[in-house]
């Protein structure tokens, strides 16, 4: 363990893709911290820039990827050989994929991948992989494993697929996991089913976790802390808890009244206006002025910041809790 | 399955029976009889003038089928469906072609239900055109009052789709179903591809819409607090049949089948607490419908009285349930 106490470090990552119409910041300075066994919940919609966050950390992005730092376990990824980093893929970090269906290979039975997979990670004979892979499946929820590993992935259904993906992802006993909208593509009791079993995989191994996702419901049950993400920036970060009692960035407060809580019909929604932003022509200043009910003529002019050194941070220059300490005290 | 007296149903569906032939592998080529899947199984339902009716279920459900039966898009196998007091279970093709009129379909994907190389105002007017709604020298008039109707600023007339965000677009989905004035719209999962901001302008727009000109709607969707939100009543569909329907508060406040009661407490919550309870059903779906009720090898109620198939429980004069337990 490091010094600094944290397994996963990310400090001012950009991501930026050359397209047609120019270069696209994708990440624009992401920084953050995971301690060990932690979950962070990363939310954000489309185009937010989640999923490529996932990949960077992976060192999977596709596009041009720079960072002050980004260590796991106190070691700089940057500085790791090839092969330690490919190591660091699968035993240290893990990913789940939001569409089981276009990440497990058609053609394959599902116990070969597996049993491939267990052999990246461990110097055994085929045999002994199988008992293996059969034994990931047990703990991943598969009802009589060992003659469903000759199943090819068409005779599962789609939730059965993830847990073979989380399998996968288990292969390596990675202490991190990366999920990218796990439950999105499933069904309600079905999401109901892999967040049980990702939460009780978590509780068993203490490996830590970032969930990925569009939907707060997922967040407030699994995460310990949240950052929020709007075109390629963090915009707050809190413990889940004061997150969603008192959220502090505008965008936040936004997401929250746009949503159907259980109260339903008698609450009216109160959707945020306009279009989410376009990353080829990014406003100067906050991404989310032209949207924001709080917006002001500084705002325009530069863009502000969270501060990831403390417990809980907001990228605005007129955050909501600070009103509402100014009300308060007038 | 609901009874009021006082109001004529503008929509009645009556035992509709929807059923798929299956081509199964090389099985196809050796002749013999095809096995049918059946998608929808003996579904009725009332939607009044000026009513919402949601339709919830997951995948494989038949939420969509039913849909699509309502619009023509697919024909009953049995069963029959009127719009205004008129049979269009089995139209003749110049019939069908009278017919869309009175029944417009607005899809989950803007994107894929919108020709890419029309602009706004060319998708608006051919539909106009087409079915004649207004002369000729109207048509631009029209367009605009249709885009202000829907909330699509004049500048967007000119763009394409694919220059569109996707809540613009599923609001040109709308302006399309809504150019020949129907008086039903059936909704596809109208906002499950859009994000939540998005989502609840175009919720908010359905509301507004549904008061001012009174369209009756079919919300087909599988998020609850989405049908929630817009609808009167609530159908609850499970492998093709209804489970239970109701008033919204009944499906949501005092639930009774125990297929709804399970998709209610599965649903995330919006309360900060790490999870630690047990999944709500522990099976996944399992294929083949068998005798007797279609939920019972998930439902943790199920007893022997299950494999006999349940009968229609009334519980209020607009709240019906189809369980042995239902009381």
């Amino acid at each position: 363990m490091s010094g600094s106490g944290y397994l996963l470090e990310v400090e001012d990552l950009t991501v930026s893709f050359a397209t047609r119409n120019g270069t696209v910041l994708a990440n624009d300075g992401v920084s953050l911290n995971l301690r060990p066994g932690e979950t962070l919940g990363i939310v954000g919609e489309s185009g937010s820039g989640k999923s490529v966050l996932c990949r960077a950390i992976l060192g999977l992005a596709k596009g041009k990827v720079t960072a002050r730092r980004i260590a796991f376990d106190g070691r700089n990824i940057d500085e790791m050989q090839p092969a330690e980093r490919r190591r660091l893929r699968g035993s240290g970090i893990a990913m789940v994929f939001q569409s089981p269906m276009s990440s497990i290979d058609p053609v394959w039975t599902i116990g070969d991948q597996l049993v491939e997979t267990v052999r990246h990670h461990k110097a055994i004979s085929r045999r002994e992989a199988r008992v293996e892979a059969a034994a990931l499946l047990d703990r991943v929820g598969i009802a009589s494993s060992a003659r469903r590993l000759d199943d090819y992935p068409h005779q599962w259904s789609g939730g059965m697929l993830q847990r073979a993906m989380i399998a996968l992802a288990l292969a390596g006993n990675p202490r991190l996991i990366l999920a990218d909208e796990p439950t999105t593509a499933l069904d309600v009791t079905i999401q109901d089913q892999i967040l049980a079993l990702l939460m009780s995989l978590q509780r068993e191994s203490g490996m830590a976790m970032i969930m990925v996702s569009h939907d707060l419901g997922v967040i407030a049950e699994t995460a310990d802390r949240v950052a929020v993400m709007y075109a390629g920036r963090i915009v707050e970060t809190a413990d889940v808890r004061d997150l969603f009692q008192e959220p502090q960035h505008p965008y936040t407060a936004g997401l929250f009244a746009s949503i159907v809580a259980g109260s339903g019909q008698d609450k009216m929604l109160m959707p945020i206006p306009g279009q989410p932003p376009d990353l080829h022509s990014l406003p100067a200043g906050c991404a989310f002025a032209p949207r924001c009910p709080r917006v002001r003529d500084n705002c325009h002019r530069t863009v502000p910041r969270v501060d990831t050194t403390v417990a809980r941070g907001n990228a605005c220059l007129f955050p909501l809790s600070e009103a509402l300490a100014v009300e308060q005290r007038q | 399955m609901t009874e009021r007296a006082s109001k004529q149903p503008l929509i009645a569906v009556s035992h509709l029976t929807v059923e798929f032939a299956v081509r199964s592998g090389f099985g196809g080529f050796r002749g013999g009889a095809r096995p049918a899947f059946r998608a929808v199984d003996d579904v009725s339902f009332f939607i009044y003038p000026g009513e919402t009716l949601g339709l919830v279920g997951e995948s494989g459900s038949g939420k969509t089928t039913v849909g699509r039966a309502l619009v023509s898009l697919i024909r009953p196998t049995t069963g029959h469906i009127t719009v205004a007091g008129k049979d269009i279970s089995n139209l003749t093709r110049d019939d069908r072609q009278a017919l869309p009129r009175a029944v417009q379909m607005v899809f989950q994907d803007p994107y894929g239900s919108l020709n890419p190389r029309f602009s706004v105002e060319r998708t608006l007017a051919e539909v106009l055109s087409f079915h004649k709604i207004v002369p000729q020298v109207e048509i631009t008039a029209e367009v605009r009052r249709l885009m202000e109707t829907v909330g699509l600023p004049a500048s967007l007339a000119a763009s394409q789709p694919r220059q569109l965000s996707g809540g613009q677009r599923q609001r040109v989905g709308l302006a399309r179903a809504l150019a020949v004035r129907p008086s039903v719209l059936v909704l596809d999962e109208p906002v499950a591809a859009l994000d939540v901001s998005i989502q609840a302008q175009v919720l908010n727009l359905l509301r507004e819409l549904r008061a001012t000109l009174g369209l009756t709607m079919l919300f087909i969707a599988h998020e609850l607090g989405v049908v929630r939100y817009v609808s009167d009543r609530v159908a609850v569909m499970y492998r093709g049949a209804i489970m239970e329907i109701g008033t919204s508060s009944e499906i949501f406040s005092t639930p009774q089948h125990p297929y709804t009661k399970s998709l209610l407490a599965a649903m995330p919550r919006l309360v900060p607490e790490k999870r630690s309870r047990p999944p709500v059903l522990s099976t996944e779906v399992e294929s083949g419908i068998g005798q007797g009720c279609r939920f019972r090898a998930r439902c943790p109620l199920a007893a022997p009285i299950c494999a006999t198939e349940p009968a229609v429980v009334k519980l209020s004069s607009t709240h019906f349930a189809s369980c042995h337990f239902a009381a």
